[in-house]
Formats: structure tokens, C-alpha cells, sequence
């Protein structure tokens, strides 16, 4: 029984946007 | 040389003992011998015996005599002694021995003849003769006597024939006339026989018997069992010691048969000769009447001991009673042992004194009845014995005479036994009765089928009603006929190797399995036991039946329902694995959407909220689309889907459906939908229909590359619409097709596909509610078909 958690095109996004955030946070921070 | 010598002297010395031996034997022996010179006519040796028989002082008289000097000048037949002795020494020398009588002069002058054996003696060169005498003074002397008394005889006799043949005649006629069977007879046989004789012997002619025998005309072996001859000869020496003899005799007459008669033989004297006369008397009748008397005794004799020993040694308690006075004259052992009282103490006193009967009234009965009729049969009487216990006795009773006096002869048989095994063979028929319906009852009653079967023709003789239910046929019908006759087995094969079975486990088998058709045609698991017993001395088998085919469904059931829970198992893993992929992404999603919209919402642009807002909405409802499938799912098992039909405008219905399709697939296949005389309008279940179609179609285009056109064919065959949904798809693997309507299965190919596995199964369920049928035909890499078939 497969129980690979499938990243969807959505899913992607999402962890793009949050990434990129985090580092802008980081970058203003910083 | 010398050897020749000694041989020489042994044989003389051996010729000197000889010469000595016979010198003893000759001196010694009592007969009188002498040795004689023939040519000189004297002695050369004489034995004491010579001496003695010639009466001569001494041997020495004798020596160098001549036997001349006691010869008489004539011998008794008037010869010349000396010549006759001269001719008889020539004989006696020319034959070598001679044997003569010879008269000699004794020395006291007297005569004395001799018997002489004169022998050749060849000697030294000579031949001698040997004489040996004897006296034969005694006979010569007996046969003049002889001579004498002969001559006074036929004197005598020839005086007698004169006196005789004058009375010849005289007798002749008493002979011939007498009534009395007359012969004579001598040594050479039958000489006269009168006329009576010759009847009774049924001769006609004298001749026909003159010169025979007696004997001859007698039966060989006499009544006595002697020979006619030994005893003949026996009667003549008695009529020949006493003058006459009586006695029987068994003749034959000319015909060969016997004639029985009593003879009194007398001897005759007549002419010097010895005759017999014989008087015969005809005694047939008389033997006749003997032995009828002698017949008649035996019988009487051995009837009387026949009874004696019957009534002496009979089992039986038998007595003799007067009949007068009742009183036991005789009682035997049986009757003694069984009262236990002496027999002197028995006899002489009625049975009224002996306190035989129970009850005396049956005694009066028993006599009276008894005097009435004089014969009584089997009455059973009430007796007690002197031990005081009381038998059953089977009494019959005759009047009989003896010394012309009427008794009562009766005869007891003790069935006191017979009684108590009577009340004990019945006593043991009711248990055996008992048990045989207690057998019968649960026979019959017996749940369990139970037959009885004959091993030779393998035919039912007996079977319970249990038997009859489940095989669905009168009792009639099953007896007398075999289990093939009666189709009940479904594998013939069961059936022989059944018998084998039997054969091998010696007639007793246990909890076989078999399948046997009722009359009905409904196939049973039975159970079935079988043993051997006999039956009036035939073989059966018994054989006890147990129809297990409810235990075997329910066995089955019960295999069934393990399934299902090892299914049910598998599908709880299997709806964790589903849940935890298809809900953790969108979950995944909604949550890390609402997180960048709460963190970001400052920086984010208008478009981009929007975009996490609508992807939160999106997934919502995915999860959401899941649920309502599980819940769909649910509500078909717990019942609560049914079948409501309307019209449905078929064409315009799909086509709506198609383009919902291709908008919730973002039209990521085309999907050509054809119709090829299609009715317009139809009876069904509209919801049914949506969820089946909508999941066939959003499965062709979930599983097919993008672009790649779904085919969705709709034509009526016969009373269907068959449904077709055509894709190029991956397809389903063969491994899969099996599970293919189980709930939460998914291909093996179907990789990040999503998906909940519950999709066919709803289709199938709709399908079924429908009453239509499903089909799907794939090959992997190439596509899928589906048909549904719809009735209308």
C-alpha cells in the first residue's frame, strides 16, 4: 500500500511561496 | 605220508566206537535179532531177547546153533519147514528183505509163531541175513478164535435164514400193509421200504430208493444244526449200544422239500448181517404247532419283558392301583424317587393315606372320571411329594386286567420345570418383546436414517421414517429395491468404493462422506455408518445415515463469513492507506494555503490570495467528493439506495454530463460522444445514471495521456442500451481485474494518480440496483473498454 505523499502542482506552489517568503523574511531580517 | 596214516587210524578208531555202539544197541534191544549165515544155515550172533522169546537157558544155547534144530518138521501150511525155509532165505536174498510167518519150536517144546523180517546183510565179502522176530502167538490165537466163532455164526445164521424165509412172507405183509413209513437199511444203503415211506418221501417206485443212502435223503444240516452224517452215525451207535434209537429227523422228499419226522431206528440181526429198520412218523404238524407255541411264548415273553423294563426304567412316574380299592399294587423307580418313600411303604396304600394329592376333591375327579371312562389323558394334577413339594404333574391313566381283576394303570409326567420355564420362557418373550419395540421404536423414531439392508442383492429390506422423509418416496416404493435402482447415489463410483471400504473394514464402517440424491433431486452431504449383522442366519448391514448437507452449508457460511472478515480487514488497511494519501495532499494543500495567506496576506497580490482562497475551496470540496463517495458506499450497504425510475431524455442528459465531465477535467481528454438510434427517451434512474457514468468517464480521462480522445458510444441492442466507454489509456492489469469492484483497490499502474478505489465500485452497485450488467475488457498500455448494459 503506497503511502508516498504525492506533491501536487498546488502543494508546489504553496512551498514555493513559503519558501520564498521565509527567505525574504530572512534577507529583511537579516 | 603220515598224514595218511593218522586219517587211517581216526577212521578206525571211529569204526571201533561205531562196532562198539551197535554191539550195545544189538545186545540190549528188547526186540529179538539175530545174524544169520544163509549158506550154513546158522547163528552167527543172537540177542538176549532171542534167548528169551525162544526160551533158551543162556545166549551160549544159541551160538553156532542152527535155527533148523527149532524148526516143527511141517509149518502151518503143511510144507516142509526146512524146504519152505531154504525157498524163503532165496526170496529174502534176491529181493533184499522179505517179510514172512514162521512157526517155531520153543525149548519147552511148545509152538510159537513168529513174525519174522528178514534183512540182506552184505558183510566182509559175504551177504548175511539179519532176522527180526516177534511173537504173533496172541493174534494167530484171536484169529482162530475168530475162525471158530465165524463157523458157529453161519451155522447159526443159516438155521436161522431156514426159520426166517418161513416167516418171510408173514412179515412181508405186516411190512407192507402197516400205516407206519417202514425201511431197512444197511451199510450199502436202503434195502425195503414199504409204501407208506415211499408216500411220505413221495417216491412212487421202490427202486428210485433201493441202495441210497438215508443220509442221502436227509437235509444236510439238521434242525440241531449238526451234520445229517455226524449225527446219523451218532443215532446208529445208539441203536447199535441200546438196540434202538429215537429220535427227530429232517428227510427230503423227491420234490426237494423238507419233511420233518421222528424216527425209531432198531437194529436187526438178520443172516449174520447187521440191518436197520426205520420207523418214520410225519411230525410236520406237530413242529408246525411247536413252533407257533414256542413263537407265541416269545412274543408273550418279550412283550411281558418289554413292559416289565418300559415300566421299570421308565422316566416316568408309573403305578399300578387297584381299581377297587385304589391301593398302589406297584409303583416303579421314577414314581418311588419322586415321592421319596420306600416302595414297601408305597404299596398296599391308596393315595389318599400317602397325602399325595393338594387337593382331594381333584383326586375324586381324576377316579371318578377315570372309572366312567376308562381311559384319561393329560390331566393335570396338583401332587406333593413326601418332601412336601408341590409339582404339576400331567397325569393319563388306562384300566388294565391283571389276574382278571381291574387296575388302574397310571402314568405321571412332572412338568413343575416345564411349568416354571413356560413362565419363564414367557417372561423373557415379553422382555424380548419389550426390547424388540424399544429396538423398533427407536429404529423407526431415529432422527438419523436408518436402513436395513440384505448384502446379497444389496436391496433395502427395512427403513426408519427418517429415511423415508429425506428421500421423498413411499416405504414401498424403497423396499425390496437397491440404491441404484433408486438413483440415490450421484457418484456411482462413491458407491463402489463404499462396498470396498466395507469389504476391507470387515464389515463395519464409520462416518463415511458421502453425496446422495434424495427423490426430490436435492444432493445431500451424508454422513454414513454401516455394520454387519445377521438375519436369520443371512448377512445385512445396517446402516445409519446422517444428512449433514445444513452442517456443510453452514461450514461453508462460516468459511464465507472469514473471508469476508479478512476482506473487511484489507479494507480497513486498505481505506487507511486511501485516506492517508487522498486527504493528507489536500489537506496539505488547504492548510498550507490558509498558512501563506495568514503569514502573507500583506505581500501577497490580490490574484495570488484569490488563488490560495479558490485552491483552498478546490480541495474542500475534494475531500469533501471523497467523503460523499464513502458515505455513498455506506448508504448501499446499509440499504438505503433504491431503484426509482423516470424518463430520462437520454441524449440531452449525457451530453450535460460529458461537458461537466470535461469541465471538472479541466478538458484534459476530449471525449466523443456518439448515439446510433438511440431512443429519446427512457425509464431510469437518473442519479444512478449520473454516478455511473460520471466515474467511468472521469476514470478513461484521469488514466489516458492528456489529449488522448475518450470514445463514449450509447445504441439500444435488443430490450438494452449498451453503454460503451472507449479509452487509450494505461489500462488494467491482469492481476488487478479481479479486484476490480472491490472498494479502495487501485491498479497497480495507476501511480500518482488520485483516486479513492471506490469509484468502479459504485458504478457496479448502480449498475446492479439497475438491473444491468458491466463489463470491462483492457490491455495495459493500450486502453480500456467498458460496457454497460441497460434494459429499458
Amino acid at each position: 500500500m503506497r503511502e508516498t505523499l504525492v506533491i501536487e502542482p498546488e502543494m508546489r506552489r504553496n512551498l514555493t511561496t513559503v519558501l520564498e517568503n521565509r527567505r525574504n523574511d530572512m534577507i529583511f531580517a537579516g | 605220508m603220515s598224514r595218511k596214516i593218522t586219517r587211517r587210524k581216526e577212521n578206525e578208531g571211529g569204526a571201533l566206537k561205531n562196532e562198539a555202539r551197535f554191539r550195545t544197541f544189538f545186545e540190549r534191544s528188547a526186540e529179538a535179532m539175530s545174524l544169520l549165515d544163509p549158506q550154513t544155515l546158522r547163528y552167527i550172533e543172537t540177542n538176549e531177547a532171542v534167548a528169551r522169546l525162544l526160551g533158551a537157558p543162556n545166549r551160549e544155547a544159541l551160538r553156532n546153533a542152527s535155527p533148523t534144530e527149532r524148526f516143527p518138521e511141517r509149518q502151518p501150511d503143511g510144507q516142509l519147514s526146512i524146504e519152505k525155509a531154504r525157498a524163503l532165505i532165496k526170496v529174502a536174498l534176491d529181493q533184499g528183505s522179505l517179510r514172512f510167518e514162521w512157526l517155531v519150536r520153543r525149548f519147552d517144546g511148545t509152538e510159537l509163531p513168529l513174525d519174522i523180517v528178514a534183512t540182506a546183510v552184505p558183510f566182509d565179502g559175504r551177504t548175511l541175513l539179519s532176522l527180526v522176530y516177534r511173537d504173533i502167538s496172541t493174534q494167530k490165537h484171536a484169529e482162530s478164535e475168530i475162525r471158530q466163532l465165524n463157523a458157529s455164526l453161519e451155522k447159526r445164521v443159516a438155521e436161522r435164514t431156514i426159520e426166517l424165509s418161513r416167516s418171510e412172507e408173514k412179515f412181508r405183509a405186516l411190512f407192507e400193509g402197516t400205516s407206519q413209513a417202514v425201511f431197512l437199511y444197511d451199510e450199502n444203503g436202503i434195502l425195503e421200504a414199504n409204501q407208506s415211506w415211499l408216500r411220505l418221501l413221495g417216491y412212487s417206485n421202490l427202486d428210485d430208493v433201493v441202495g441210497k443212502r438215508p443220509v442221502e435223503l436227509a437235509a444236510p444240516i439238521q434242525p440241531g444244526g449238526e451234520r445229517a452224517e455226524v449225527l446219523a452215525k451218532k443215532h446208529l451207535a445208539d441203536a447199535l449200544a441200546h438196540g434202538s434209537a429215537r429220535f427227530e429227523w429232517m428227510a427230503f422228499r423227491c420234490d426237494g422239500t423238507e419233511v420233518p419226522m421222528e424216527v425209531v431206528l432198531t437194529r436187526i440181526q438178520l443172516g449174520g448181517r447187521q440191518l436197520f429198520q426205520a420207523f418214520c412218523n410225519d411230525i410236520t404238524v406237530r413242529k408246525r404247532a411247536e413252533a407257533e407255541l414256542r413263537q407265541s411264548e416269545a412274543r408273550l415273553r418279550e412283550s411281558e419283558e418289554r413292559f416289565r423294563t418300559a415300566f421299570r426304567v421308565s422316566p416316568l412316574n408309573m403305578t399300578i392301583l387297584r381299581l377297587s380299592d385304589a391301593k398302589f399294587v406297584e409303583a416303579n423307580d421314577a414314581f418311588v424317587r419322586w415321592l421319596g418313600l420306600d416302595r414297601d411303604r408305597i404299596l398296599g396304600h391308596d393315595s389318599r393315606e400317602l397325602d399325595i394329592w393338594l387337593n382331594l376333591e381333584d383326586r375324586e375327579k381324576f377316579l371318578a372320571e377315570l372309572r366312567r371312562t376308562g381311559s384319561l389323558r393329560d390331566v393335570e394334577c396338583c401332587l406333593r411329594s413326601r418332601r412336601g413339594t408341590v409339582h404339576t404333574l400331567l397325569q393319563s391313566a388306562d384300566i388294565i386286567e391283571i389276574n382278571c381283576e381291574p387296575h388302574m394303570l397310571v402314568v405321571g409326567l412332572d412338568i413343575t420345570q416345564r411349568k416354571q420355564a413356560e413362565a419363564e420362557l414367557r417372561k423373557s418373550e415379553a422382555r424380548l418383546r419389550e426390547s424388540e419395540e424399544r429396538f423398533s421404536k427407536a429404529f423407526r423414531a431415529n432422527p438419523v436414517q436408518v436402513s436395513i439392508m440384505r448384502v446379497s442383492d444389496q436391496k433395502f429390506i427395512e427403513v426408519n421414517d427418517a429415511l423415508v422423509q429425506w428421500f421423498g418416496l413411499d416405504r414401498n416404493r424403497i423396499l425390496g429395491r437397491n440404491s441404484v435402482e433408486l438413483g440415490m447415489w450421484v457418484n456411482l463410483d462413491d458407491r463402489a468404493k463404499f462396498w470396498a471400504d466395507l469389504e476391507r473394514s470387515n464389515g463395519s464402517l464409520r462416518e463415511i462422506e458421502v453425496q446422495l440424491r434424495s427423490q426430490r433431486g436435492t444432493i445431500h452431504t451424508l454422513l454414513v455408518s454401516a455394520e454387519s449383522i445377521e438375519i436369520n442366519h443371512e448377512p445385512h448391514l445396517f446402516i445409519f445415515a446422517l444428512d449433514i448437507t445444513e452442517r456443510k452449508q453452514a461450514e461453508a457460511e462460516l468459511l464465507r463469513t472469514l473471508a469476508r472478515e479478512k476482506e473487511l480487514g484489507q479494507l480497513r488497511s486498505k481505506f487507511v492507506a486511501m485516506v492517508s494519501h487522498e486527504f493528507r495532499t489536500p489537506l496539505g494543500i488547504i492548510q498550507s494555503s490558509a498558512e501563506i495567506l495568514e503569514d502573507y496576506l500583506e505581500q501577497l497580490e490580490p490574484s495570488e490570495r484569490k488563488d490560495h482562497l479558490q485552491s483552498i475551496r478546490h480541495n474542500t470540496r475534494r475531500m469533501a467528493a471523497i467523503m460523499e463517495e464513502a458515505l455513498f458506499i455506506g448508504s448501499f450497504d446499509a440499504g438505503k439506495m433504491e431503484f426509482k425510475p423516470a424518463a430520462v431524455v437520454l441524449r440531452k442528459f449525457l451530453q450535460e454530463l460529458v461537458d461537466q465531465v470535461l469541465s471538472t477535467t479541466g478538458g484534459r481528454c476530449p471525449i466523443e460522444l456518439s448515439f446510433s438510434g438511440t431512443p429519446v427517451e427512457i425509464q431510469a434512474d437518473e442519479r444512478l445514471l449520473r454516478h455511473i457514468f460520471t466515474n467511468l468517464l472521469t476514470n478513461a480521462v484521469k488514466y489516458s495521456d492528456a489529449g488522448r480522445a475518450v470514445r463514449f458510444e450509447i445504441a439500444p441492442v435488443g430490450g438494452e442500451i449498451v453503454c460503451a466507454i472507449c479509452d487509450q489509456g494505461i489500462g488494467i492489469p491482469e492481476a488487478d481485474r479481479e479486484w476490480l469492484f472491490n472498494a479502495f483497490h487501485r491498479g497497480h499502474n495507476v501511480d500518482d494518480r488520485p483516486g479513492t478505489g471506490l469509484g468502479l465500485v459504485i458504478v457496479k452497485r448502480c449498475v446492479d440496483l439497475h438491473g444491468g450488467k458491466i463489463r470491462v475488457e483492457s490491455k495495459v498500455g493500450e486502453g480500456t473498454v467498458v460496457t454497460v448494459r441497460l434494459p429499458i
